[in-house]
C-alpha cells in the first residue's frame, strides 16, 4: 500500500503541531478575554498543584475530586511554567493517538488502516479541544488504551505493566472498573469459562479463577490500587477518599445534562420512591455490562467500547467529556465494522443531531431563563434512542473477520493521506 | 466653641490643650457634613447566569473641601437561591471586577440544601463636581430549586447591600453609623467606615428561576423507564441473535 510503519511518526507529528498551535491561541485568548479558552478544571488542577508544592492538601481547593497523584505529576506548572500541565495532557492525546494505532497493527491491519484510524483521533476537534483546554481526560484514555494494548501483546512482562496501568486507571477514575470482568474473562482459558458454564460447580469456579497468568495481572492491580490508596488515605485521610472515589460512586447531580435520567431525578428527588428508581435506573445497566462483558470479552477492545458506551448512555449523570471515554476506543474497533460509508456517515450525524437537539432547549433554559424542561426531557430521550440504535448497528455489524476491510480502503483515498503526509 | 473660650485658665498646659482641641474640631468635625446616596441597582442576561450592577452616588454638603481617596464597600447578603463563585471573582479582579471577600460558597447544591451568605464588595469611588461615585459588578448564579406544581418558575430576591464608604482624609469622627472592616481585602487591618442611607427606585432585584414541574412527575417517570428498559431489551436480544465471535481477534 506504500505505507510503512515509521510512517506513522508524520501524523504524531502534525498533531502535536496542530495542538501546540491551539494551545498557544489559548494563551492569547486566556489573557486578552474575559471568556477564557482554558477549560475551569485546569484552573482547580492549578490550585491544588500549588498546595501540594507547599506541603498541604490538594483538597483544600475545593471541587478538586482528582487522585491527589495528578497534583504531584502538575507541581511543575508551579515551579516551572503553568503550560506544562497542558502539554502533558497534549501528550498523552498524541500517545492515544499512537496507541490506537499499535492496537489495530496488533490486530493484523494493514499500516495504512492503522494510520487511518489513529488519524480519526489525532486530527479529531472534540480530543484537541479537550487536551489543549486544560482538560485531563486525556491521561484516561491513554492509560486505557495502553492497558488494552499491553494486556493484548500476549507477553508476561506486559502483563505484569498492564495490572500497574489498570489499577492506575481506576484510581484515577473510577469508570474503568466496568473492564475488570471482561479482562478477568480475558487472560482465562476459554475452556475453562466453557467448563464453567457447562458444569457450574465449586471446582470449576476455582479452575476458572485459579490461572497463573490472570493471578499475576490481578495481584499487580490490586497491589498497585491498594499502595495508591492506602498511600494517599494516610496523607489526606477520609477526605481523599471521598473526593477520589466515594463522590463520583455517589454523585446526584440534578443540574440539566445529557442523561436520559436526568429529568425523572430531578422531580423524584427526595421523593419517597427515588430509592426504587435508584435501582430501576441502576440494574439494566449493570445487567448490560455483565451479558456484553460475558459475550465479547474474547475480543477486548470491542467489549471494553461497548461497556462504556453503555455505561455513559444509561448513566445517571452524563456531560460531553464522558463521551471521550469510548471515542477513544471507537477507532480500534472501526477497521471490523462492516458498514457502509453511507451508513456510518448517517450514524454520525445523528449522534452529533442527537445532542444538537439537547443543546438548543439547553441553551434557553440555562442562558435564556426558559422553563424548557420538558423539551430537554424529550430531546434526552430522543439522545438515549439515536445512542441505542447506533449500538445496535454495531453490535449487528461488527465482526472479527478481515475480509470486508476492502471496505475501510474505500473510505481512504490513499492519494489523499500520502498528500497530508507530504504536508506534515 | 464660645462656651469653651469662658472657661477661666489656671495654668498653661490648660490653655494648650484647649488651643490643640479648637484645632481639631476646626479641621475635622465642625463641619456638619450632609450625605445623600442614591443607589442604582440593575441586573444583566437571563437565566441562571447574571450579572449585578450597583451604582452609588453620593452628594454632600459641608465638609473639607478635599475627601482623599473614597473607598466604597457594600455588603450583600447572597441568598439561599443564589451563589457566587469565589474563584471566579478571583479571576475576574484581574479584569478590572471588584475586589471580594467571602467566606466559601458551595456553588453545587440546590437551593434547599444551601443558606445565605454575607459578601463583602470592594469598589474604587470618584469624586467629581461634588459627587462622590462608584459601580461595581459581579456574576451571580441561581441555584436550581425544587419542583413546584402549576408553576414554572421559582423568584429570587436579592436584598439591596449595605452601602459604606471610608475616605483617606475622613478618617476621624465621620459621624453617624460607624462600623470597622478590612480597609481592603486580603488585609488585616480594619477601618472605620461610614455605612450610608440611600435612596433607591426599587425595594430589591427580583430574578426568575426556570423550576420543574410536578405535574410532569408521572409522564415522564412511566416514559423514561419504559424507553430505556425497552432500549436495554433491544440491546439484549441483538447481543443474543449475533453470532458469537470466534476466537480473540489478535
Amino acid at each position: 500500500m506504500g505505507f510503512d510503519s515509521s510512517e506513522i511518526l508524520h501524523f504524531l507529528f502534525g498533531s502535536f503541531v496542530c495542538r501546540l498551535i491551539f494551545t498557544v491561541y489559548g494563551i492569547y485568548q486566556d489573557s486578552t478575554m474575559l471568556v477564557k479558552y482554558t477549560d475551569v478544571d485546569y484552573y482547580v488542577f492549578n490550585d491544588a498543584a500549588h498546595f501540594v508544592s507547599k506541603g498541604l492538601s490538594p483538597y483544600i481547593r475545593r471541587t478538586y475530586r482528582y487522585t491527589p497523584l495528578l497534583a504531584f505529576i502538575l507541581a511543575p506548572n508551579v515551579h516551572i511554567h503553568e503550560i506544562f500541565g497542558k502539554l502533558l495532557f497534549v501528550t498523552c492525546d498524541i500517545l492515544t493517538g499512537y496507541l490506537i494505532y499499535k492496537i489495530v497493527r496488533l490486530r493484523n491491519s494493514p499500516t495504512h488502516v492503522a494510520i487511518f484510524c489513529a488519524c480519526l483521533w489525532l486530527f479529531n476537534p472534540l480530543p484537541i479541544t479537550v487536551s489543549t483546554r486544560g482538560n485531563a481526560e486525556s491521561i484516561m484514555t491513554f492509560l486505557v488504551l495502553l492497558t488494552l494494548y499491553l494486556i493484548q501483546t500476549g507477553q508476561n512482562t506486559h502483563r505484569w505493566m498492564a495490572g500497574f496501568t489498570y489499577a492506575l486507571s481506576v484510581h484515577v477514575k473510577i469508570y474503568p472498573v466496568t473492564y475488570a470482568l471482561p479482562i478477568f474473562l480475558y487472560l482465562s482459558r476459554k475452556e475453562d469459562c466453557l467448563e464453567l458454564m457447562q458444569k457450574p460447580t465449586i471446582r470449576t469456579f476455582f479452575k476458572l479463577i485459579w490461572h497463573r497468568e490472570k493471578m499475576e495481572f490481578i495481584m499487580i492491580a490490586k497491589l498497585t490500587f491498594f499502595i495508591l490508596t492506602a498511600l494517599f488515605y494516610m496523607m489526606y485521610g477520609y477526605k481523599f477518599l471521598h473526593e477520589t472515589y466515594l463522590y463520583h460512586l455517589t454523585r446526584r447531580d440534578i443540574r440539566h445534562n445529557f442523561s436520559v435520567y436526568f429529568y425523572m431525578l430531578y422531580l423524584t428527588e427526595g421523593s419517597a420512591y427515588s430509592l426504587v428508581l435508584g435501582l430501576v435506573v441502576f440494574l439494566p445497566q449493570v445487567a448490560l455490562l455483565l451479558v456484553l462483558s460475558w459475550r465479547y470479552y474474547d475480543d477486548l477492545p470491542f467489549c471494553c467500547f461497548l461497556n462504556t458506551f453503555v455505561f455513559v448512555t444509561l448513566n445517571k449523570v452524563c456531560t460531553s467529556q464522558y463521551f471521550l471515554w469510548y471515542l477513544c476506543l471507537l477507532p480500534v474497533i472501526i477497521p471490523n465494522l462492516n458498514i457502509s460509508r453511507r451508513k456510518a456517515i448517517v450514524m454520525v450525524t445523528a449522534w452529533f443531531l442527537g445532542q444538537g437537539l439537547w443543546l438548543t432547549p439547553a441553551y434557553f433554559l440555562e442562558f435564556q431563563g426558559q422553563s424548557t424542561f420538558l423539551y430537554i426531557w424529550i430531546a434526552g430521550l430522543a439522545f438515549f434512542l439515536i445512542n441505542i440504535w447506533i449500538l445496535g448497528v454495531i453490535i449487528q455489524n461488527y465482526t472479527n473477520r478481515t475480509d470486508h476491510l476492502q471496505n475501510i480502503a474505500k473510505y481512504l483515498n490513499l492519494k489523499n493521506l500520502k498528500f497530508w503526509k507530504r504536508l506534515l | 466653641m464660645v462656651i469653651s473660650l469662658k472657661i477661666k485658665f489656671e495654668n498653661l498646659t490648660g490653655v494648650l490643650l484647649l488651643l490643640w482641641n479648637i484645632c481639631l474640631v476646626n479641621v475635622c468635625c465642625n463641619q456638619n457634613i450632609q450625605w445623600h446616596t442614591d443607589l442604582h441597582r440593575s441586573s444583566k442576561n437571563n437565566g441562571f447566569h447574571r450579572e449585578v450592577t450597583s451604582k452609588v452616588e453620593v452628594s454632600t454638603e459641608g465638609g473639607p473641601s478635599t475627601f482623599g481617596t473614597c473607598v466604597l464597600l457594600l455588603i450583600e447578603t447572597i441568598p439561599m437561591g443564589a451563589y457566587v463563585d469565589i474563584y471566579q471573582l478571583k479571576m475576574g479582579e484581574e479584569y478590572g471586577g471588584p475586589k471580594v471577600i467571602s467566606e466559601y460558597i458551595d456553588i453545587e447544591k440546590p437551593d434547599y440544601e444551601s443558606t445565605k451568605h454575607d459578601i463583602y464588595i470592594y469598589g474604587n469611588m470618584t469624586r467629581h463636581r461634588g459627587v462622590i461615585s462608584g459601580e461595581v459588578t459581579y456574576p451571580l448564579h441561581l441555584r436550581y430549586h425544587r419542583l413546584r406544581k402549576n408553576v414554572e418558575f421559582a423568584e429570587v430576591t436579592l436584598k439591596h447591600p449595605r452601602v459604606l464608604i471610608n475616605c483617606s482624609n475622613l478618617k476621624q469622627k465621620l459621624g453617624g453609623n460607624l462600623h470597622q472592616f478590612p480597609c481592603y481585602p486580603h488585609q488585616s487591618t480594619t477601618c472605620t467606615w461610614k455605612e450610608l442611607g440611600y435612596t433607591v427606585e426599587s425595594p430589591a432585584l427580583t430574578f426568575l428561576v426556570p423550576v420543574g414541574n410536578s405535574n410532569h412527575i408521572f409522564l415522564v417517570t412511566t416514559v423514561t423507564i419504559a424507553t430505556t428498559l425497552m432500549g436495554c431489551a433491544y440491546i439484549l436480544y441483538l447481543v443474543m441473535k449475533s453470532p458469537e465471535l470466534k476466537g480473540k481477534t489478535n
